[in-house]
């Protein structure tokens, strides 16, 4: 029987992706930025394309259907309604739509048929809805045949938040909240404030958030956001400037929290810490009210999240807490690229009417998201011979003792092994990995590895068996996707800082809170990791190896790459990562590598530059 | 994001990097590439004994072989083995080679294979390449560079082979002794040339009219080009286990009779004469088709061949090529 | 093709053909109200939030389109220039169709 192969693609706005099924099961899926190295690439993925059609290993004439993951046109209704609400004052914003909208995003066809020769069969693309492709995205690869689906995000063409109810096959679209209201818009506009880039450094607030108190948030309900008892909410728009001025914030944002935005890269203050705090408390109340509603709305006993928003893993721990829903799956590329996959779905069940597989409730179809590109011994030893870069070559087994060893030792690791993964988190794929158990751990990998910012916890990935010995949770989680609190059994107690200015987070950073503190946030919290040995083995084996050698059966896991670098896709990205940092030891799959055997290093990329910050 | 398709050799100078299976983009939208067990383009994994029942030809060539810009399956080798029956075709093509290095690869990989037939494509340019004793590539940071080749020579009353071990590292034209940067082939002749002519899209006229000869090494019978060549297949057919059989595949001048084919083809049909190798000319056939026809058997840009002309190029190789396996 | 200062003086042409006329016509949700219940809609555009297809086979088929799809939304008003938005939309579609270039079809990347 002929196979029906899916090609998703997600463009032109940030992060764009391609992703492709084959009857229903993922075959690839890969963001452009890991191929392109330009981080969040917004550009027709062209190598993302490429990798999935080479996964998949078809002619593009045997693509059944092309899914694009938006509706252009509906998104030009929205911004011509928003510019007759607006006024004359909206042309420039409307003058710049046009053009994207109709100079770039409705042609995608013609770039399709330019990149790879063929729209496939249908020969038409299919348009999904923004929603619709993160509900899927969310939904079909879930463990679950039935769920309530929510969709968080700043804005696809109109919505900003849907309720949707899956059951079997069909999603059905309930109720939604629409533009210029939105959760993540709000949570953007204090990400801008707060001095980090709009649609990337949302994270890093979040992060920032447990150093503050949340102060703020009476001004934030008094001021900029009505909440109703059932979770939907309408803006003060006089508080923003989305509508007509293209900016996020406007004057009246600015004086309300008193003052100018913090310029990027200047001291985070007080200010920012508690901003941040105010925020996140909104935020998951504002989530945990949805939920409540769509599980009345739904009745369902499981819930699956996608959009922007449903990366704040803050959030999602305590949704989690709530116990309003029994399972809660996330999608890991919750983000505008997973609507790459999400489209595929839609084509896949509601123009095709495929039948979707039975779920379990507890393992899902998404595969660890390791849906990226692999390399193999062949390749990856021809590459540094090519080069001449002196390495190991050695039995697995003895691979994951001399890493293990090394890291009980102090050292850092490049990790790299299988699939790239589909998603913002590096998973055990492409992985800096270090022991969590030393306390100058976290501020040596931000300083000499990341070279970013300090205040960011970096994140425990745990056997899964042993998740709850150090984590208060008892749960799948292996998107790094929900964040727990550390055992009582392995903290310890801090002491309040003396004479510390309120300003300043280094001692509070430097406080050792837990048995493992790199990975321990000033709250106690982790943002935790399970490695599965179904979905990973090469990164289980290892943990399982440094637990054999420590008795500790956590590493710190953090993203192989540098600040405002894509993570790593290919060997010699790794290579160039590794070369540029104080990483001590590369591991290409069997190929070790040490820093100290390697020639010098020659960098004519001025790298530190070439990166944008968040 | 390219994968990296060859790793090096130091006999050959470089090979294609076992087991891969990729796609490459390409002007046409892109093709799969997969090496075999022992890391040639080939479908079939190869293996020293023959198959009881097969008969199994190897081919030997450049990209024309190997199959830049079309995927595996569409290659003229993978189309034939469709239609000789009982038949598996083992394709030894190696971009970029030239004569030279297709016979270290025979030597190498080839010799031992049980087969019936051995044919050595020649894609007509290879002439030059074998003059060469280095050509430009671009690495990985797309910066063009140049490696070393193998190549043979008469010296000293001799025929000897030089450059091997191929050095694995790239130089740079500054590095060349002088009377050596004479000796990096730049992938055509008149070089600027040609690159003014084609930024104006005057390419095809002006071959019209200048009766444009992209292959003046075989004008005659004592050049030292065509001289190399010609040990290299008298060596090959001396040391091979089967019949080895001559294709040379025309440049698309000649299929679109822009180029005059008359002094390639004069060469080659003396290797039938002197030295009894068949040599199967598809170029006859391949001008039986219309010229909108013939206009679509390269790419737009790329002069590879596309899936039809590969398909015309193993339909007129095919008449002769099975009676030769049939004897 | 068109320069830059045409292509804008086009937009302005639309801008004014279908905003200018329609300001103050249409609302978005943005009042807030303490009396109601619920913010939640009903989803709109049900004929596209799930998937549907763009026609731009032809200049005609587009506008035909536009035309089409503001009528199901039940605000033809903003349909008033469809051709000229198809025909732009045309124009600027070329302007992003990059010039293929030379390639070396026989040079390889080797490393």
């Amino acid at each position: 029987m002929a196979h029906r192969y899916i090609l998703g693609i997600s463009a032109y706005y940030h992060d764009s992706a391609a992703a492709i099924i084959m009857d229903g099961e993922i075959i690839a899926a890969a963001q452009e930025e890991r191929f392109s190295r330009v981080k969040h690439d917004p550009r027709f993925p062209v190598n993302a394309i490429n990798y999935c059609l080479e996964e998949a290993f078809i002619e593009a004439s045997d693509i059944d259907a092309v899914v694009f993951y938006d509706h252009p046109f509906l998104t030009f209704d929205r911004i011509t309604k928003n510019c007759a609400f607006a006024g004359e004052s909206s042309y420039p914003v409307f003058n710049s739509a046009i053009k994207s909208m109709m100079g770039i995003k409705i042609w995608v066809e013609k770039h399709v048929c330019k990149t790879i020769g063929s729209a496939g069969k249908l020969g038409k693309i299919i348009f999904a809805g923004h929603h619709m492709s993160h509900a899927a995205s969310s939904y079909y690869p879930s463990p679950y045949n039935n769920a309530a689906i929510l969709s968080l995000d700043g804005v696809g063409e109109w919505s900003t938040t849907t309720i949707a109810k899956g059951d079997g096959n069909k999603i059905e679209l309930l109720q939604e909240i629409n533009y210029p209201n939105s959760l993540g818009l709000l949570y953007s506009a204090f990400t801008y404030y707060c001095g980090f880039k709009v649609n990337s450094g949302e994270y890093k607030l979040m992060g920032l958030a447990p150093y503050g108190n949340p102060t703020y948030v009476k001004e934030i309900y008094d001021h900029l956001i009505d909440v109703k008892d059932d979770g939907s909410y309408r803006l003060n728009m006089e508080y923003f400037g989305y509508l007509d001025t293209g900016k996020t914030t406007s004057a009246k944002f600015h004086e309300l929290f008193g003052g100018d935005p913090r310029q990027p890269e200047s001291a985070i203050t007080r200010k920012e810490m508690d901003l941040a705090a105010s925020i996140q408390v909104v935020t998951e109340e504002i989530v945990i009210k949805i939920a409540r509603h769509a599980q009345k709305l739904t009745g369902s006993e499981n819930l699956c999240l996608s959009g922007g928003v449903a990366l704040n893993c803050v959030a999602n721990g305590k949704l989690l807490k709530e116990n309003i829903f029994k399972n809660i799956w996330i999608q890991p590329a919750a983000g505008d690229a997973g609507g790459a996959l999400g489209a595929c779905y839609v084509a896949e069940y509601m123009h095709f009417g495929g039948t979707k597989k039975t779920g379990d409730n507890k393992n899902d179809f998404q595969m660890g998201s390791y849906l990226g590109p692999k390399f193999s011994e062949q390749e990856i030893e021809a590459y540094l011979d090519r080069n001449r870069y002196p390495y190991h070559k050695m039995e697995y087994t003895e691979k994951n003792k001399t890493l293990a060893r090394e890291m009980d030792n102090g050292k850092i690791v490049g990790f790299f092994a299988g699939r790239m993964e589909f998603g913002p988190r590096s998973l055990g794929g492409r992985s800096i990995i270090g022991d969590p158990r030393n306390p100058g751990m976290q501020s040596k990998m931000n300083l000499k590895i990341k070279y970013r910012e300090s205040f960011r916890p970096f994140a425990p990935a745990v056997l899964r068996e042993d998740v709850n010995k150090y984590f208060d949770l008892d749960t799948d989680s292996p998107y790094m996707l929900l964040v727990a609190p550390v055992q009582h059994s392995i903290r310890k107690p801090v002491e309040p800082l003396a004479g510390a200015s309120v300003d300043d987070m280094i001692p509070v950073i430097n406080q050792i809170r837990s048995d493992l503190p790199s990975i321990t946030h000033v709250d106690f919290s982790a943002r935790i990791q399970t490695v599965h040995t179904e979905t990973n083995k090469a990164f289980y084996d290892l943990l399982a190896e440094f637990k054999a050698q420590t008795g500790c059966s956590v590493v710190i896991n953090t993203s192989f790459n540098v600040r405002g670098e894509p993570i790593v896709c290919s060997p010699k990205d790794a290579y160039l990562c590794f070369m540029r940092t104080d990483i001590d030891v590369l591991a290409l799959e069997n190929y070790l590598l040490f820093k100290e055997e390697q020639p010098n290093f020659d960098d004519k990329e001025n790298w530190q530059t070439k990166y944008e910050l968040d | 994001m390219n994968r990296q398709l060859f790793e090096y050799h130091p006999t050959i100078g470089y090979k294609f990097i076992k087991s891969l299976k990729t796609r490459v983009a390409h002007e046409a939208g892109g093709y799969l590439l997969r090496t075999n067990n022992w890391g040639f383009r080939c479908e079939n994994d190869f293996q020293i004994g023959k198959i009881p029942g097969k008969k199994r030809i190897l081919f030997f060539g450049d990209s024309f072989t190997a199959g830049d810009g079309v995927s595996n399956k569409f290659r003229y080798t993978d189309v034939l083995e469709t239609m000789l029956p009982d038949t598996e075709i083992y394709n030894f093509g190696l971009s970029g080679s030239g004569t030279d290095q297709q016979f270290l690869m025979y030597q190498e990989y080839g010799k031992d294979i049980e087969c019936d037939v051995i044919v050595l494509s020649v894609l007509v340019e290879n002439i030059r390449r074998i003059k060469s004793h280095y050509r430009y590539y671009y690495n990985d940071k797309n910066e063009k560079v140049i490696y070393a080749k193998p190549y043979y020579d008469f010296k000293d009353g001799a025929f000897q082979l030089f450059n091997t071990p191929v050095p694995s590292q790239p130089l740079t034209m500054e590095e060349l002794p002088k009377e050596e940067q004479e000796k990096v082939d730049t992938g055509g002749r008149f070089g600027f040339a040609r690159s003014v002519v084609n930024a104006l899209g005057l390419k095809e006229i002006t071959q019209k009219i200048t009766k444009y000869q992209p292959v003046p090494e075989y004008n005659e019978s004592n050049t030292p080009e065509w001289q190399v060549m010609r040990e290299i297949i008298k060596q090959w057919k001396g040391m091979a286990q089967a019949k080895l059989i001559v294709i040379p595949l025309p440049l698309y001048q000649f299929v679109e009779e822009t180029s005059d084919a008359s002094n390639y083809q004069s060469r080659f049909a003396e290797l039938t004469t002197e030295l009894d190798i068949p040599v199967i000319d598809p170029l006859p056939e391949m001008r039986k088709y219309t010229m909108d026809e013939r206009r679509n058997f390269r790419h737009k840009t790329d002069v590879h061949p596309t899936a039809e002309g590969h398909k015309a190029m193993a339909e007129a190789i095919y008449p002769e090529l099975s009676k030769i396996l049939e004897q | 093709m068109s320069s830059t200062n045409d292509i804008d003086n086009k937009i302005k042409d639309i801008f004014d053909g279908i905003v200018t006329p329609n300001i103050g016509s249409h609302n978005l949700n943005t009042q807030l109200d303490a009396a109601a219940e619920s913010y939640y809609e009903q989803p709109k555009s049900p004929a596209h939030v799930y998937y549907s297809f763009i026609d731009t086979s032809s200049q005609e088929s587009f506008a035909k389109y536009i035309e089409s799809f503001w009528n199901e939304e039940g605000t033809p008003q903003f349909a008033a220039k469809a051709n000229e938005l198809s025909a732009l939309a045309f124009e600027l579609s070329k302007d992003h169709e990059s010039q293929s270039e030379e390639l070396s079809p026989f040079v390889y990347t080797m490393y």
